[in-house]
């Protein structure tokens, strides 16, 4: 690792009642960069997400931002750390409130953590952020509805960028657009990312995306991290059946090929994960050890990881 | 905005001329005349023609009927036929009293309907939603009369902390005003501020679902603030439109209520009018009545706007 780690997650677990929807997730983002967490829906990653901004509480595990403790701020204390973190979420029309102008969405953020001395400079800033983003200074005094869902994205790119945050979690920020637009705004975020230097937590399950935006990537299954590591190690040698599996079902993707491995049925209900690995109900290699034994981490140099008993040989 | 309050006055017109047209024609249909009740059992047959020429009511009914359009248009809503005064002057009278007594019923239960929704929808399933939902469904389940009579009973004559019945109007003071209407407004307001209730607790936890409540809290808005101006302005909405149609109840529902607080209001002159035959009071009753509602009704149109800044008037 290059740089310290600005979010850092240890053991980090959370059930719902008897459904465990994240396991001993262990994260290390190094300050600066875009950490891409990816999976098929109802493996979790949004649950971190949720968990890493506070959101919802985690049933046991450790947050760290920096020097600071996630888990014991509680109250103002919390409050005023949400500054340094903020978030963009797949719904741009939905995360936004329809009854704020533009105008008044990005600079309440500013003005509720103390931000610019007064309201023509809360709005200066708010205007300056519209540039940024490619929307004109007009912009701040319409409805979200006015505008297109690339646009309200824009707009939530701006907001979050509003607090000067360290820390942008993005939770499946292009899904919800058209790809012609994904791209505009895929770009965008890497332009901000260069200019401001955030550390991003890029969630998604496009893999084609996650390759684009991301320097590191863990992927997610049912919970668990089942492969972790630099982008290009984790698309030139995914070492986990899973990963290998995930990225021969990328369309046009070198791996799809005549032995492309095919992953089989549906992700299971995170009500009844299966004993063992919890990947053995659709993996190709599955063998009798998967059933009764959970596989641990295995290092593969350069930071790659990999949870498989396939390693084991 | 100037162009649509217009508009919406002139559209008063047609929907109150709906109710005037039946209560015109559902009187005359009526049993029994102004005339005979006048005169009493002793009148003689030219007596009663006489007195009936005098009132008018020898008349076709199109005639009589445009004759009072006519004087509506000029303020003249004719003599009452009891009072012996005209009607324009009866009814502020009694008016007054239905309509502060409508208007703190409507503020009590929007009050009471918004804050027990939001305790409730805050505190989702546990042992105080549960108390508040159970309270409201007995609000709804209770005639306004009986919650009245048991109001009395606890405030009034157990108690003693306000008057049993009778009137005080403002001008003799707020304390005496207030303690004079509270427990009409309460037993006129409870069923509709149960209804409301009911109404705020669903539409705040819908909106408490919303991506952008996540999203605000995740900003570190306080929580005071996440609550108050982003769900509750959102979640009241629909509770708006309930007061709408609470207002246009409880002008009629005043009738019971003023009955057994003994209030001079338009509800119980309306039924005594009624029982008199007295044409003109009636009508003009119901006139101010339906003048009343349409206002009000444009109010809560007016008040969307500040709910919901999207929603422009032209």
């Amino acid at each position: 690792m290059s740089a310290p780690a600005l979010l850092e997650t240890k053991g980090l677990t959370k059930s719902f009642g008897n459904v465990k929807a994240v396991r001993d997730v262990d994260l290390s983002i190094p300050r600066g960069s875009t950490f891409g967490l990816v999976g098929e829906s109802g493996s979790g990653k949004s649950t971190v997400a949720r968990l890493v901004l506070r959101l919802i509480e985690p049933t046991s595990g450790e947050i760290r931002f920096g020097e600071t403790d996630l888990r014991a701020l509680k109250g103002d204390k919390l409050r005023r750390q949400r500054r340094k973190m903020q978030m963009i979420f797949q719904d741009p029309f939905g995360s936004l409130n329809l009854r704020m102008t533009v105008g008044e969405t990005l600079t309440e953020p500013q003005s509720v953590h103390g931000l610019g001395r007064n309201d023509a400079e809360r709005r200066a800033r708010g205007e300056a952020l519209l540039a940024e983003v490619g929307l004109p200074a007009a912009a701040m005094d319409r409805f979200p509805h006015e505008f297109s869902g690339g646009q309200r994205q824009r707009i939530a790119i701006a907001r979050a960028l509003a607090t000067e945050p360290e820390l942008i979690v993005a939770d499946e920020p292009v899904s919800a657009l058209d790809v012609s637009v994904q791209a505009q705004i895929l770009n965008l975020m890497r332009d901000m990312q260069a200019e401001h230097g955030t550390t991003m937590l890029f969630i998604s399950h496009d893999l084609r995306v996650v390759q684009y935006m991301c320097d590191q990537i863990a992927v997610m299954y049912l919970g668990e991290i089942m492969e972790r590591g630099p982008r290009h190690r984790i698309y030139e040698m995914p070492q986990h059946p899973y990963t290998q599996a995930l990225l021969s079902s990328v369309p046009g993707s070198p791996k799809e090929d005549g032995k492309r491995a095919k992953l089989k049925g549906e992700i299971p209900s995170a009500h009844s994960v299966p004993s063992g690995c919890a990947f053995r109900t659709r993996c190709p290699h599955a063998f009798d050890r998967c059933k009764v034994e959970v596989p641990v981490m295995h290092q593969l140099g350069e930071g790659q990881e990999a949870a498989c008993h396939l390693l084991d040989r | 905005m100037l162009r649509y309050l217009a508009k919406r006055f002139l559209l008063i017109l047609p929907t109150i001329f709906v109710p005037l047209i039946m209560v015109f024609l559902l009187l005359r249909l009526a049993p029994g005349d102004p005339a005979g009740m006048m005169l009493g059992d002793q009148a003689t047959a030219d007596q009663l023609a006489a007195l009936r020429a005098e009132l008018g009511l020898d008349q076709p009914l199109p005639v009589q009927f445009l004759l009072w359009l006519k004087g509506i248009f000029t303020l003249d809503l004719g003599n009452s036929i009891f009072f012996r005064e005209p009607v324009m002057e009866v009814i502020p009278r009694y008016a007054g009293v239905t309509i502060l007594l409508t208007l703190v019923a409507l503020t009590l239960a929007i009050v009471i309907g918004v804050v027990m929704g939001v305790i409730s929808a805050l505190n989702r399933n546990n042992p105080v939603d549960r108390g508040v939902v159970t309270s409201a469904v007995l609000g709804i389940s209770l005639p306004e009369f009986w919650f009245a009579l048991l109001l009395i009973f606890l405030f009034s004559v157990t108690l003693r902390w306000f008057p049993v019945s009778g009137w005080t109007p403002p001008s003799a003071g707020l304390i005496a005003f207030g303690a004079s209407i509270f427990l009409p407004a309460l037993a006129l307001g409870i069923r509709q501020s149960a209804l409301m209730t009911r109404m705020m607790r669903s539409s705040m936890l819908d909106v408490m679902d919303e991506p952008y409540i996540t999203t605000a809290r995740a900003q570190g808005l306080p929580e005071r603030k996440v609550i108050g101006s982003y769900a509750m302005r959102t979640a009241s909405i629909p509770v708006l439109t309930v007061a709408g149609l609470a207002a246009g109840y409880m002008l009629g529902g005043a009738v019971a209520i003023e009955i057994v607080f003994a209030l001079p209001g338009l509800g119980r002159m309306l039924v005594e009018a009624v029982a008199r035959r007295d044409y003109p009071l009636v009508e003009g009753g119901v006139l101010t009545i339906s003048l009343v509602l349409a206002v009000l009704n444009l109010v809560i149109d007016l008040l969307y706007a500040v709910l919901d800044p999207r929603i422009r008037y032209q």
